[in-house]
């Protein structure tokens, strides 16, 4: 499912369901790419889109705001500005916003979050971490099986590790604090990088 | 009367259009002086013509980044990837933040004496606003330009953009190396 729209909220809800729901009913749809993909487009509405759960999803927009509730597959998500909200997906999360918030609940699979102003907060992340702001603080849950890469230039960085797990860390800050308070090993690698920001990581 | 002239751009550039973006350049200034700045940005550039070498130019200087144009798309993406590998080295083992996003469309600027102008090069410049840091995000544009594969180069999809001031949604692609 692709979602392309200039401005207005997008609502993409992942329910036990076999259809797609999509709602108002004055917006454009297609199905492109040799029929393996539908598109919806609608220029500044609010679209709802009710989908099977599971499904993969991308969304392109300017200046809305983007919700997903349930469950869903792959997740691509670009905006320029608006909060993203994810609840769950089960595969991997791209999600690109230039000064809008990105909050993920739950990531099946790599996560990839970037924004040049806003705060990232990434609940539970099952594998590869790669989240990047400049401005906004960032809050990574990591089960530790996977590489946790992080950015930020003044913003303050929290990385939460499910129990048991070790990681190499590599932690640098120029003029903020650094602090590691979670058992060090070998199972995977926590490279968290600021300017002024400071930085902890800790076991959940 | 007399009519105003200006230096009409007459020839297309067809190439790869690359952005690059130092993220943090101001943060990184107040905290660490001029000095270290006036560094930085001299070691950004020296990586940056060492890598060209005559694969691209640069076409002028943006302050914290630079815009390039390679004749061959994939030179555009393999100097790119080989500038981030550069970057992420220096940046952690020199305390030097080369913190840098890289955006690359392929296109058909127009020639304004050392410049290029044009739809393609806005479109370049809206994709760097979305990469991350380290990154080398290029177009589906990019992509199609290509005339021959890139050994140990994956590119990832990451999904339609809409852009401000850009018709049409672009897919765009983040290129990685395997």
């Amino acid at each position: 499912m692709r979602v392309l729209t200039v401005s207005g909220k997008v609502t993409v809800i992942g329910e036990d369901r076999s259809d797609l729901d999509i709602e108002p009913d004055d917006r454009y749809v297609d199905t492109v790419d040799d029929g393996r993909v539908v598109e919806a487009r609608a220029r500044s509405k609010n679209l709802t889109i009710r989908v099977p759960a599971g499904m993969n999803v991308s969304v392109g927009t300017i200046s809305g705001d983007v919700h997903i509730e349930g469950t869903l597959g792959s997740i691509k998500i670009s905006n320029v500005s608006g909060k993203i909200e994810i609840d769950r997906t089960t595969s991997d999360a791209d999600i690109r916003s230039i000064s809008g918030s990105i909050a993920v609940s739950q990531c099946g699979g790599r996560c990839y979050a970037n924004t040049k102003s806003g705060r990232i907060e990434l609940g539970h992340v099952a594998g590869a971490v790669n989240a990047h702001t400049m401005s906004g603080g960032i809050e990574v849950g990591t089960a530790g099986a996977d590489d946790v890469n992080v950015k930020t230039i003044s913003g303050r960085v929290s990385v939460y590790v499910d129990p048991g797990r070790a990681p190499r860390i590599r932690l640098r800050s120029i003029s903020g604090k650094t602090r590691c308070e979670c058992m060090q090993g070998t199972d995977f690698e926590i490279k968290a990088s600021s300017i002024s920001g400071s930085i902890e990581v800790q076991e959940r | 009367m007399t009519t105003a002239t200006a230096t009409a751009p007459t020839r297309t550039a067809d190439g790869a259009i690359a952005f690059t973006d130092l993220t943090g350049f101001s943060e990184f200034t107040a905290i660490s002086g001029d000095e270290a700045a006036l560094e930085l940005l001299s070691a950004q550039e020296r990586m940056i013509r060492e890598a060209l070498g005559r694969r691209g130019r640069i076409v002028k200087n943006l302050g914290d980044g630079f815009l390039l144009w390679f004749r061959d798309p994939c030179a555009a993406v393999e100097t790119s990837l080989a500038l981030q590998e550069v970057f992420e080295e220096q940046s952690f083992e020199h305390d030097m933040p080369l913190w840098v996003r890289i955006g690359i469309h392929y296109g058909r600027p127009l020639r304004h004496g050392r410049d290029i102008v044009g739809h393609d090069v806005n479109v370049a410049a809206r994709i760097v606003d979305l990469a991350q840091t380290g990154e080398v995000l290029i177009s589906q544009a990019c992509i199609e330009a290509m005339h021959r594969a890139l050994p140990g180069v994956y590119f990832d999809e990451v999904g339609p953009a809409v852009m401000k001031g850009i018709p049409d949604a672009v897919t765009l692609y983040r290129a990685v190396r395997v």
